[in-house]
């Protein structure tokens, strides 16, 4: 009776530290959400619309107004409907997720719009060096800037930026 | 002494125990979303085949394998997922290597435009349901986005215990069993019909030429094809839509590719209207994918290409062979009839 005692309180602890772990788990990515939230580089200003990763789109589609193509890319995997807005020199992808469209992908297309921090197709891989210091990773002649699952990629071709992009990897 | 030893083991044997129901329980049984299941169907199946394809629902969802077997008395099957990546691709054939050495691998080249990992979610639908090995674990290795960790792969539960408050139907229902099979060697059957729009064609380049880590592993599926005496094949299939276009600049790079290392390359883009495709009838979302009667006419082209330019002969007198897969064919026309009854 005594070991069948001590038995169930191993168990009982055990399932306690399961459930402690799922508790902090949920706490840390609240943790995590509200500082990248606070230092956010994941966005970019056109037409005086803030355009920001892994944001509800549904104002900013409004504000940007009637895109020039709107292209239904399918629910891959059944992960959610994805749609691409492309306003001519921008385009903006969004995920139809449970609570609403998000975005979660931003491409700059041509040197006309630029990131907060003035890099546009055409810059110099100094710029971008200068304007976001060392890159999360320099690989194949992509420089990438990470937090969390945000990222913002400049691709770099001859020493100067050929593509932007923002994207969110989940 | 030998008691508290004793105690300690049935703790650990209690834990485990409870450990693996909670696991099963919360881990996604993918029945609501069978692109999930795609990998693990495979086992049931294993073996025997002419052709295995791989790739993504480019090829889940434009091959036919019980219309190759009907036409032609091809065996074939699809280890196909959704977003399946070069490196995705590579794992999965390496594994079926284990089982068989078909005549011919069919890679579909669109996926050769990701260079990166895209999400977390694609990964888990290609690993988690394929069976444990060093090759899977590579696998998951070469795929993880940085997030991730591969003890959230050994032991799901890591990953999916906040689905304790979120569990569906199909987590009870499947708790200890395994769904039905839900597609046709591989091949997910979609009878809806939504037309495409017409559209303007992309005429700027792309960002980029289809990137160095993609094409390194289309390289390493050559090698793993020739190693094995499997003939490798590389298509594009006959979609086109401006969401997913396949770029003059990606195609001289494949042409390029297969003309340099004496490849198979056919791109089917061209080809739609020869092979009958009407894409106000033969898709299931405006021209993303092929819908089953698109699917059916594109297999019955490639399926020729197969016969006449590759020399793979008909199975169709080979006694338990035909009587498998007429099997198959006949449980896919039942399959075919049923959603077309329930899509009315």
């Amino acid at each position: 009776m005594k070991n069948f005692r001590r038995l169930i309180c191993v168990i009982l602890a055990v399932a306690c530290c399961f459930t402690a772990l799922t508790v902090l788990s949920s706490c840390n990515d609240t943790e995590n959400n509200e500082q990248n939230k606070n230092e956010s580089i994941f966005y970019v200003v056109y037409n005086g619309v803030k355009i920001e990763l892994d944001k509800k789109a549904d104002s900013v589609l409004q504000k940007l107004g009637t895109p020039k193509y709107e292209d239904n890319l399918g629910d891959c995997g059944g992960i959610g409907v994805q749609m691409k807005y492309t306003y001519g020199d921008i385009a903006v992808n969004t995920l139809k997720e449970e609570d609403g469209e998000v975005i979660h992908k931003i491409s700059l297309i041509y040197d006309t719009v630029s990131t907060p921090k003035g890099i546009s197709i055409g810059s110099s891989e100094q710029d971008v060096r200068d304007a976001y210091g060392k890159p999360t990773s320099d690989d194949n002649g992509k420089l990438l800037y990470k937090k969390s699952d945000l990222e913002l990629e400049f691709t770099v071709k001859d020493g100067s930026v050929s593509a932007v992009n923002y994207r969110r990897v989940r | 002494m030998k008691k508290k030893i004793l105690i300690g083991i049935a703790a650990v044997v209690v834990l485990a125990v409870i450990f693996g129901v909670l696991q099963a329980l919360v881990i996604p049984k993918y029945v609501t979303n069978p692109e999930g299941l795609l990998t693990g169907e495979y086992y049931a199946h294993k073996g025997g085949h002419d052709v295995i394809f791989v790739g993504d629902c480019e090829v889940y969802e434009s091959f036919v394998p019980s219309v190759l077997w009907q036409e032609y008395g091809i065996t074939s099957y699809i280890r196909g997922s959704a977003q399946q990546l070069a490196w995705h691709s590579y794992y999965l054939l390496k594994e079926t290597f284990r089982y068989e050495k078909p005549k011919a691998v069919v890679f579909n080249v669109y996926a050769l435009k990701y260079g990166e990992p895209q999400s977390e979610a694609y990964n888990r639908m290609t690993f988690d349901t394929m069976k444990w090995s060093d090759v899977k674990a590579a696998g998951i290795i070469a795929s993880m986005t940085e997030d991730e960790s591969f003890l959230d792969y050994v032991f799901p539960l890591l990953r999916y215990h906040s689905r304790i408050t979120e569990l569906e139907s199909e987590d009870i229902q499947y708790w200890f069993k395994s769904p039905e099979a839900m597609t046709d060697n591989g091949y997910l059957i979609k009878t809806g019909v939504v037309p495409m729009k017409e559209s303007d064609p992309i005429t700027d380049a792309p960002d980029e030429l289809l990137p160095e880590r993609a094409m390194e592993y289309l390289e390493k599926i050559r090698i793993l094809c020739e190693k094995n005496g499997s003939k490798l094949i590389l298509v594009k299939a006959p979609t086109n839509s401006r969401g997913y276009w396949w770029y003059d600049e990606w195609e001289e790079q494949i042409a390029d590719y297969a003309d340099k290392n004496d490849v198979a390359y056919y791109n089917f883009i061209p080809k739609a209207e020869e092979m009958g495709i009407d894409w106000q009838t033969d898709t299931y979302d405006g021209g993303l994918h092929l819908n089953v009667y698109g699917a059916e006419k594109f297999s019955r082209y490639f399926g020729q290409i197969l016969a006449n330019e590759h020399g793979l002969t008909s199975h169709k007198n080979e006694g338990s062979i035909a009587k498998l897969w007429n099997g198959y064919l006949n449980e896919y026309q039942n399959k075919k009839k049923e959603m077309e009854g329930n899509s009315k």
